[in-house]
């Protein structure tokens, strides 16, 4: 009977890590995407910059809000890009460092139920042998 | 042929399973579809680029169009187009800016650069994803008509004592591919000295301009003579080895086997050559600038000359292509292939039941393949040495070592 009890908790248990595992891999695969879209923006705002770097003093550059164009100073468009830049990078790296905390967490998780699942076998192998 | 108590025998295909390569290479078709997808998408936009570059160039040739303007989804209404020299460019960002058609054109060209390049990269990752994918649809044939890999440790007599670790596939009914080796090893031995031979006289007549390239280190003849075994597993390795082995001491050569291993089998690695071969001619130029800066034109120079040659006896024995490419590569004093080699050596000795890189040989991986860790730690003043010391049980050191 206690063997039986035991078993039980060792499935549920089970199956509580194996949820868990599933959501740091939800999480992880929302990270990917998370880190695609910013590695896109990052590629377009370093485009802009490159035009930005090679537009003449004087032109005019307008930034679209809304509905509306707004004239903007190419200085300050220069400096709204980069800076732009600069937090998505940050932004990346950001990422980076959770998606590597994630996996480790993932990574631990799967030795645990890997744990878990030998247990409940020799268990019940003990069982059947009984 | 294969001394006994050294080295170990393993199945292939208990390695890994057979449906689990397939399994492997059908998830790798489904990866190169969607690359394919994306690289639809992105030729597509180059040439919407396209279309817009034609549009913008003729835009100022007039100074108003004639246009229907779309009014709705339904209707038109006559129109006419002025300021066809103005253009307002989106830059990305929601930035936008005033351009003169040439400055938009301008920018389109550079627009499409880009363009260019990301439909360059993905292409390539496509190739290499169907390199890795023929490499699993291969593994799985082989697993299944059960292939064996014979892994072996090597030590060499040399005062660094580098240890070479060659591993090799043979077909499983070993006695058939034994003596078919034993035929071939003396033919290819005869092979290989009259092509150093060759070699040497023209290392000779160009080697005026380089002489100090004789002042290098070179590993002793009597390696030469060393086992026949060795030798042939060397021949067999050398075209790949003459590419990988020099700057890095871990490297995997591959050759492949049919696992059928009848006589033809031995011949048949030379077909599937070539194609390793050019992509270390593109190699090779990017590694130049690694190299020895004080004489550039010797790098340069012997490569020219004996890529082609390269080419030629590609078609003919492997050997004479081992020759031509070891020589070149001595001449050329790779200290350079360095790089590549710390990529793919180690990874192919560890693991290559995981998913290789897909490239230069990681289709062969299991095909056959000799893996050689020579750790050779020559102090000599002469760059070169790397490069010539590192090949220690080669052939080609007899020439050198006489040129000395």
């Amino acid at each position: 009977m206690s063997s039986s009890t035991a078993v039980r908790d060792l499935q549920r248990d089970l199956e509580n890590k194996a949820n868990d595992l599933g959501k740091i891999q939800k999480d992880i695969g929302k990270n990917h995407q998370l880190r695609k879209k910013y590695t896109i923006q990052l590629g377009e705002n370093e485009l802009v910059l490159k035009e930005l770097d090679l537009l003449e003093e004087d032109a005019n550059v307008y930034k679209l809000i809304g509905p509306v164009l707004v004239k903007q100073d190419l200085a300050e468009a220069n400096a709204n890009v980069r800076k732009r830049i600069e937090y998505i990078s940050a932004e990346l790296k950001r990422l980076d460092a959770i998606l590597q905390d994630m996996e480790e967490k993932q990574n631990n998780k799967r030795e645990t139920i890997m744990k878990l699942q030998q247990r409940l076998q020799s268990i019940q192998a003990g069982k059947a042998k009984a | 042929m294969e001394p006994p108590a050294k080295g170990t025998v393993t199945p292939l295909a208990s390695l890994f399973s057979e449906e689990e390569a397939r399994k492997a290479a059908s998830y790798v078709e489904e990866k190169i579809g969607e690359k394919r997808v994306e690289m639809n998408r992105l030729q597509q936009f180059v040439d919407e680029n396209d279309n817009l570059i034609n549009l913008v160039k003729k835009l100022p040739d007039q100074l108003h169009h004639n246009v229907m303007v779309p009014f709705g989804k339904m209707a038109f209404f006559p129109g006419r187009l002025i300021h066809t020299n103005e253009c307002l460019v989106l830059l990305g960002e929601n930035y936008y800016t005033d351009r003169s058609s040439k400055q938009t054109v301008d920018f389109l060209k550079r627009r499409d650069k880009t363009l260019q390049s990301q439909i360059h990269s993905l292409k390539a990752e496509i190739e290499d994803f169907q390199t890795e994918a023929s490499f699993f649809a291969t593994t799985a044939s082989e697993a299944a008509e059960g292939l064996v890999e014979i892994r072996e440790e090597y030590v060499e007599e040399d005062s660094s004592a580098p240890v070479i670790q060659s591993s090799e596939r043979e077909p499983s009914n070993i006695s058939g591919g034994e003596a078919e080796e034993g035929e071939l090893e003396d033919d290819d031995f005869a092979r290989i000295m009259s092509r150093l031979n060759e070699l040497e006289m023209e290392e000779e007549q160009e080697g005026e301009d380089g002489g100090d390239r004789g002042e290098e280190h070179y590993s002793p003849i009597e390696i030469l003579e060393e086992s026949q075994h060795d030798l042939v597993k060397g021949i067999r390795g050398e075209t790949d080895r003459g590419r990988i082995e020099y700057g890095k001491q871990e490297t995997t050569i591959s050759v492949p086997m049919k696992a059928s291993g009848h006589s033809s089998s031995i011949r048949e690695p030379r077909v599937s050559e070539p194609r390793v071969k050019a992509k270390v001619i593109q190699v090779l130029p990017e590694t130049h600038p690694h190299q020895d800066l004080d004489d550039p034109l010797n790098c340069i120079g012997p490569m020219a000359q004996y890529l082609p040659k390269g080419d030629q006896s590609r078609s003919g024995t492997a050997q004479q292509n081992a020759g031509t490419w070891r020589d070149f590569q001595a001449t050329a004093a790779i200290s350079t292939a360095k790089a590549k080699t710390n990529v793919l050596g180690p990874q192919k000795i560890e693991s290559p039941i995981e998913k290789p890189e897909p490239e230069f040989d990681s289709t062969k991986a299991f095909t056959g393949s000799i893996v050689e860790h020579a750790h050779i730690q020559e102090t000599s003043t002469h760059s070169h040495t790397q490069s010539s010391a590192s090949q220690p049980s080669k052939p080609v050191s007899r020439f050198k070592a006489q040129r000395r």
